[in-house]
């Protein structure tokens, strides 16, 4: 736990609204308060994180501790941050018996601030609420380069604190290059929550805009078939994205003005604590190469062959036009390239040995769930293992892998990307 | 039609807007920069063509001139285009080492009274506008040595 340097108290009076930043320990003494949805009350303890700001409504005179390394962390707020339009939208959920409710907003708009607060609140109604979060950049359910899936249990201030039910593996930190499988993704988390006939609040990336993002949110909505589209906008910026669609469906909200930009190097900050803290307790695995599974890859697709040349280490044959899979030593000289084709045919597909180290990949059980998430950093061709850094701790569970865009450190950090296809 | 599915038509077009617009070796360069950036983030042909828009920069008659050993592009009077690297720069005269048609390379001096305009090839629009998404582990001075 981070240690603070000193302990600022507070006195709300009744009806008053405070912000509190992060980092910051709360420690509520007495009375009682409302923070996004849920009710704070004497004993709680409260960790804000860094980067975050939480408004604190005071239903009664209360007394709260602070620790913290700042000297003012609490700004008393003129008025509440959440507008009443909020709650009509709660109410609305509830008598509607709304099954799927998208979110839809820009970057730094407080989506995912909105949606913990209608999940907080429709738990308060005994209302079965599950929350899908398919932000793979700035994931709170579940590790970034995923979707996760979780049915509140609880009234939470962060989603990051919930547990995660499902996980979809993207691969990518953006659904760009990646839109089919972000829709896969965002398909399969919500009916499994459906299933369990919750109302499912879909939590979606601040891709709004172009070809990908109209055509992203655009597909969404078409896949998932919402009762309510919630558009989160400053003026008319989301209209484009509704055009067309059954207007008593929508619901406009004003982005409140508390809605603070996150900088570039702060979102990458924010995604390597998650995962960081995802890969802390990682371990050096091994997979069998022979019998695991490979997914969105042509690599252990085809059907392997014996090619008697030095410098390959794996061979096997692709389907029709897409040619022969060599996994060689080093690159291939000229000669040696031009001796395997002409041994092979001219379709070659290369992969040299040591680029699959820092990729990431997706950890899927028998039945195609994912399990967790992996780091790879190699392929033993001779003693036919496929070795991993992963915090999945039964390794037996998982009978496949999903090819990853990006590579990490095993100590979580980001380390560079991986071109589509090259596996 | 729909929509396109990547902004990789965008990169075609930003290839195309350079081929008729800049002499051979500037477009040689820029491709040169295209790909390097695109090794670099294969995930983001989008931050690519934002990056690649940014390489020509124009320069600011107000400002110093580019300093020597700097690769740029110089329109003068009558729609011609030199591109070439800074040998030296006088208030009468740029001069410029440019590679020919055959590879060649060629002193050529432009006056000053006929520069319409410079533009100076960038090659560090990544590192400058998109920091987090570096991952080579170079420091500055050896990422701009390694170009």
């Amino acid at each position: 736990m981070q240690k603070f340097k000193s302990t600022v108290p507070i006195q709300p009076a009744a009806g008053s609204v405070y912000s509190i930043s992060g980092p910051s320990r709360v420690r509520m003494i007495k009375g009682a308060a409302d923070a996004v949805g849920k009710p704070i009350v004497a004993g709680d303890f409260i960790d804000i994180p860094e980067n975050k700001k939480i408004p604190f409504e005071f239903g009664e005179r209360s007394e709260m501790e602070i620790e913290c390394n700042m000297p003012e962390p609490a700004e008393r707020l003129p008025e509440r941050t959440i507008p009443q339009s909020w709650d009509d939208l709660v109410y609305r959920i509830f008598h509607e018996h709304a099954r799927v409710v998208v979110v839809l907003g820009e970057m730094d708009s407080g989506k995912t601030f909105f949606c913990t607060y209608l999940a907080n609140r429709l738990f308060g109604l005994h209302r079965k609420v599950a929350v899908v979060d398919c932000d793979a950049g700035q994931s709170d359910v579940g590790p970034p380069c995923t979707f996760g899936l979780t049915h509140m249990r609880e009234p939470l201030l962060f989603l990051h604190d919930a547990k995660v039910d499902g996980l979809y593996f993207l691969g990518s930190h953006s659904p760009g290059l990646h839109m089919v499988h972000a829709l896969i993704g965002v398909r399969q988390l919500t009916w499994q929550a459906l299933k369990h006939e919750a109302t499912v609040i879909v939590d979606t990336t601040g891709w709004v805009n172009g070809d990908g993002g109209r055509m992203l949110k655009g597909a969404k909505m078409d896949i998932l078939l919402p009762d309510i589209v919630v558009l989160l906008q400053r003026e008319r910026e989301l209209e484009h994205l509704v055009k067309g669609r059954p207007p008593h469906h929508i619901v406009r909200i004003k982005v409140s003005k508390k809605a603070a930009p996150t900088s570039p190097d702060v979102r990458k900050a924010l995604r390597e604590s998650l995962s960081t803290s995802y890969f802390k307790d990682g371990a050096m695995m091994e997979l069998p190469l022979d019998t695991i599974l490979t997914y969105r890859c042509y690599l252990f697709s085809g059907q392997p062959i014996v090619v008697n040349h030095p410098a390959v280490l794996w061979a096997e044959k692709l389907p029709a036009y897409e040619g022969t899979l060599l996994v060689v030593k080093k690159p291939l000289s000229d000669k040696d390239r031009a001796q395997l084709s002409q041994a092979l045919g001219p379709a070659l597909r290369i992969l040299v040995s040591g680029v699959e180290r820092g990729v990431l990949v997706g950890l899927i059980d028998e039945k195609q769930h994912c399990q967790g998430m992996g780091i790879l950093d190699s392929f033993d061709f001779t003693a036919r293992k496929i070795r991993l850094f992963t915090p999945v701790k039964d390794i037996r569970l998982i009978h496949g892998m999903v090819i990853g865009s990006v590579r990490y450190t095993t100590s979580g950090a980001e380390a560079g990307f991986v071109e589509p296809g090259t596996f | 039609m729909t929509f396109r599915e990547s902004e990789f038509p965008n990169m075609v077009s930003q290839l195309d807007l350079i081929s008729k617009n800049y002499p051979p070796d500037a477009v040689s360069r820029f491709i040169r920069e295209m790909l390097r950036i695109y090794r670099a983030i294969p995930l983001y042909p989008g931050l690519v063509c934002m990056c690649m828009g940014k390489a020509f920069e124009k320069w600011d008659p107000k400002n110093p001139p580019p300093a020597k050993g700097t690769f740029v592009v110089i329109r003068s009077k009558g729609s011609a285009a030199f591109a070439g690297t800074i040998l030296s720069w006088t208030p009468a005269a740029i001069q410029i080492e440019e590679k020919n048609a055959a590879g060649k390379t060629v002193k050529t001096k432009v006056p000053i009274r006929s520069v319409v305009g410079v533009e100076r090839f960038r090659t560090d629009t990544l590192e400058a506008f998109w920091p987090t998404l570096v991952f080579d582990g170079k420091p500055d001075a050896a990422r701009k040595a390694a170009r």
